[in-house]
């Protein structure tokens, strides 16, 4: 349809109403619009507080008609509409015009009270208020935009003509325009809307007075009257669909940088809905600027730099092409390569446009070839360019796989009792035993690398840290102090003990070490913080009526739990006690402290969360058949999971408080310990057996912690 | 007051503050001094500075962005809420959106900028691809086997 065209019917179409006022049967079309256009009027007109000028629209008279001829139903109930609006306006000099004409509300920045309307994809495909559709007596384009409408193919083009300082003039061709369905029309005309809402319950309050009804708009004091068309101000048939083309590529006209700036306010969906625009919003899309970004916005999300670093940085390896591992690591999954100039170009300040030259329509922007790279290449690595795109699909698949998906089951066996504690890391596994040794298993292979003798009792709790240090407590009463730094050096002869901390006067049930304390809880009622350099004590804690089966340490405070069924948040230098935190009816088992959270599990089958600044008790997660014996969690993911006596594990959303997953019989007794990372969940129980539950088979999940 | 002269040839006196929420015009100042001279625009329309100066003059006497602040942006949390304000100022076709966004990248208005792009987000989030060609006029150039593909590789990101 040809704008120029449009315009002379509408006027057409005005005249023939002015001229006859009489009501006219309301035409089908009209009806429907009726029916359902409230919602989208509110829509429209829900701008906040929008109403500075009140404009007086006669009553129902004063919208007689929807169009008797079907040749212009898009435009006529709405013209009316307009055209009423309009004649009672121009009693000021100007005619006020409610914004909302001239650009649609921003769903995200509505404040109404009907969320669900703002989604545009509920009412219609299209914006609602687009102004391409009708334009009030636009003012003048304010920029040298030209539109052509210069041939009888009805297809406008347009260019730039703005003295363009960053991007070269572009023209293109506009899209042709698809013929409409009735049923668009309805949804999409403006003024049937308005019309329509002046009718709706929603205005009955105005109306049920004089029969007249109001309607609020904003007073329109910015944008002057065209010159050129100035007759049209006059003229009630100032609904004129003059600037169909109004739409502009905005994404590819502007700077790239700042292109990609945009881009970076989108979320997951939109980013994978401008893909499918066109191939260069594909190609914007694509970045890894944007991928790593979104990556970064998921809390609790994290990719190990170092180790990118280390791989992309190593000499060119060929990518693994069989299943079976090797030591040294196969490379990462192909580093993209593609754009690497524009990406370089945006490694540093992306906004400082002036700096950083305009490339679009440059060979590096060409649209590439969609097919993926293939398995087996070599790496090429002229900087850190991760696969964004790809560790996001990976790092989102293990979330799925942890919510719905069946993890893989790996046993591993080696001790010959009971196994009361485990620790692991991207590469080994850590356990302690009844059967008095410590041992040191692959998490790859799941081989032993080494055990540990020493302990004359049953090694209760251990903790190790990345540099190889490592502590471990038995029922010995005493804590054992290893360097394990050398562990994959020398095969059986890696861990070595450092010095013995003797003092506890009965079995040492829990540990935890930072790089300043050493903190040791024990059947004896005591804590014991000792000096990590110097193995010296600093203070022993009292106050607890019961074993201490488990301590938090974070930041200099200690959360300690006891059998007592009582809890205690500690200061370490002050050596005093903060707090005191009842709630649970029976013994507490194990305790977790990492931010401001404590979390907490009984023998009263529950765990509670609690704040640690305030002492409020936040949830109580309840699920367990029998004593909830380990807890392991992550504050960033909001994960917390669970071992119990009941043989289960269970995995908790802290942010619903809902058990999202339970793994039933996953050992054959009683479990004593659990840990979980990104992608596994390991447990040890009285059964003898260490057991994993793997949620990244098949997945190249190295990169992330 | 200072003294803009457009590309147009239009020009604008305006007060110091005002001008100055332009690093690109506060730096200039400071370098030239104080000087009755008028400073050209060349990239910049009569229109579209008027709209930008409306803009500065609104924000006039906030306090300008300090580095931190913008080391701050780029935290995780992207929010695309705008000011009261800012939101109806920036209510306008999409040509004078286009053009101010270019305004405030050349004059160095960062929030402006920020506002500018904010929109462009609004207007793009919760849209089907079709949808947002038609909103920006944007032609479909893959082919129907392009399409297909582009579909089936991201089939991972619907919510299963």
């Amino acid at each position: 349809m040809d704008a120029a065209f449009s315009t002379t019917r509408s006027k057409r179409t005005l005249a023939r109403h002015n001229q006859s006022p009489s009501p006219p049967a309301v035409s089908t079309t009209t009806r429907h619009s009726r029916r359902k256009l409230p919602r989208l009027l509110r829509f429209g007109m829900s701008g906040p507080s929008t109403s500075s000028t009140i404009v007086d629209v006669p009553g129902d008279s004063a919208f007689p008609a929807g169009p008797s001829s079907s040749r212009t139903p898009d435009i006529e109930p709405g013209s009316r509409a307009a055209a009423s609006t309009t004649q009672s306006a121009a009693k000021n000099t100007r005619p006020p015009i409610p914004r909302e004409f001239i650009t649609p509300p921003r769903p995200s920045t509505s404040t109404a009270a009907n969320p669900d309307i703002f989604n545009p994809r509920s009412i219609s495909p299209a914006p609602s208020f687009e102004t391409s559709r009708f334009t009030l007596v636009m003012p003048p384009s304010p920029s040298s935009y030209v539109v052509n409408f210069d041939n009888q193919d009805n297809h406008p083009s347009f260019r730039t003509t703005t003295p363009n300082f960053f991007t070269p003039v572009r023209s293109f061709p506009a899209t042709p325009r698809t013929p409409r369905t009735p049923k668009e029309r309805d949804e999409r005309g403006f003024l049937p809307r308005l019309w329509e809402a002046l009718a709706s319950p929603t205005s009955s309050k105005d109306r049920k007075g004089k029969g007249k009804r109001k309607v609020s708009v904003e007073p329109f004091d910015d944008l002057p009257l065209d010159g050129e068309e100035g007759e049209l101000i006059d003229d009630e048939a100032c609904f004129i669909e003059a600037r169909e083309s109004v739409g502009m590529d905005i994404i590819s006209l502007l700077p790239i940088e700042i292109s990609l700036q945009i881009l970076l306010f989108l979320d997951l969906p939109s980013i994978i809905a401008s893909l499918s625009v066109s191939r260069y919003w594909n190609v914007l899309a694509s970045d890894y600027f944007i991928w790593r970004d979104l990556f970064y916005r998921q809390s609790g999300w994290h990719v190990n730099a170092a180790l990118a670093m280390r791989q992309l940085h190593g000499r060119p390896r060929i990518a693994r092409s069989g299943g079976t591992e090797v030591d040294s690591l196969p490379p990462l999954s192909p580093a993209a390569t593609r754009n690497i100039s524009l990406r370089s170009s945006l490694s540093q300040r992306p906004t400082s446009a002036s700096t950083i030259p305009s490339i679009i329509g440059s060979p590096s922007l060409e649209y590439r070839s969609l097919s993926p790279p293939t398995p087996t290449q070599i790496i090429p690595t002229p900087s850190f360019a991760l696969d964004w795109n790809r560790l996001y699909k990976t790092r989102l698949d293990v979330d799925r796989r942890w919510a719905r998906g069946e993890p893989a089951k790996k046993t591993i066996t080696g001790h010959t009792d009971s196994v009361y504690c485990l620790e692991f890391d991207s590469e080994k596994i850590i356990t302690g035993s009844r059967d008095r040794t410590i041992k040191i298993w692959s998490l790859r292979t799941k081989k032993l690398l080494q055990t540990l003798h020493g302990h004359e009792g049953s090694v209760l709790c251990l903790k190790f840290d990345r540099s190889g240090f490592m502590v471990s407590g038995s029922s010995d009463r005493q804590v054992f102090v290893w360097d394990i730094s050398n562990i994959f050096k020398g095969a059986g002869e890696g861990g070595r003990r450092r010095g013995v901390l003797r003092g506890h006067a009965g079995g040492v049930l829990d540990l935890r070490i930072d790089d300043k304390w050493i903190v040791s809880s024990s059947k004896d009622a005591i804590i014991r913080v000792w000096h990590r350099a110097t193995l010296e004590l600093h203070c022993a804690l009292q106050g607890h009526e019961g074993p201490v089966n488990a301590v938090g340490l974070q930041a200099g405070r200690i959360v300690s739990a006891s059998g007592d069924g009582k809890m205690m948040l500690w200061d370490i230098e002050s050596r005093e006690r903060i707090r005191t935190f009842e709630g649970h009816p029976r013994g507490l088992a194990c305790v977790d402290f990492k931010g401001d959270t404590i979390v907490s599990g009984s023998n009263d089958h529950k765990i509670k969360v609690w704040s640690a600044s305030t002492g409020e008790c936040l949830q109580t997660l309840s699920g367990h058949t029998l004593l909830v014996r380990a807890l392991s969690f992550n504050p960033e993911l909001g994960r917390l999971v669970s071992a119990s006596y009941d043989q289960s594990v269970r995995v908790w959303d802290l942010r619903t408080g809902l058990c999202v997953r339970e793994f039933k019989d996953v050992h054959e007794s009683h479990i004593f310990d659990v840990k979980f990372d990104v992608t596994r969940i390991i447990s040890t129980s009285h059964d003898q057996k260490i057991n994993i539950l793997d949620f990244g088979e098949g997945l190249d999940t190295r990169l992330f912690y | 007051m200072v003294n803009l002269v457009t590309s147009d040839n239009e020009s604008f006196t305006v007060e110091k503050a005002v001008a100055s929420r332009s690093v690109l015009i506060k730096n200039m100042l400071e370098d030239v001094g104080e000087s009755d001279q008028p400073i050209p625009l060349p990239n910049v329309t009569a229109s579209v500075l008027k709209k930008v100066l409306e803009y500065c003059d609104h924000h006039k006497n906030e306090p300008m962005p300090t580095s931190e602040d913008l080391a701050a942006e780029d935290t995780r949390k992207r929010t695309t809420d705008i000011g009261e304000w800012d939101q109806k100022f920036i209510q306008v076709d999409q040509e004078m959106l286009f053009e101010i966004i270019l305004a405030a990248n050349y004059l160095d208005i960062k929030p402006l900028l920020d506002v500018g792009c904010k929109t462009v987000a609004n207007m793009i989030k919760g849209k089907t691809p079709e949808e947002i060609r038609k909103l920006f006029n944007i032609v479909n150039d893959f082919t129907p086997e392009e399409e297909a593909q582009i579909k089936k590789e991201n089939e991972w990101a619907e919510d299963r």
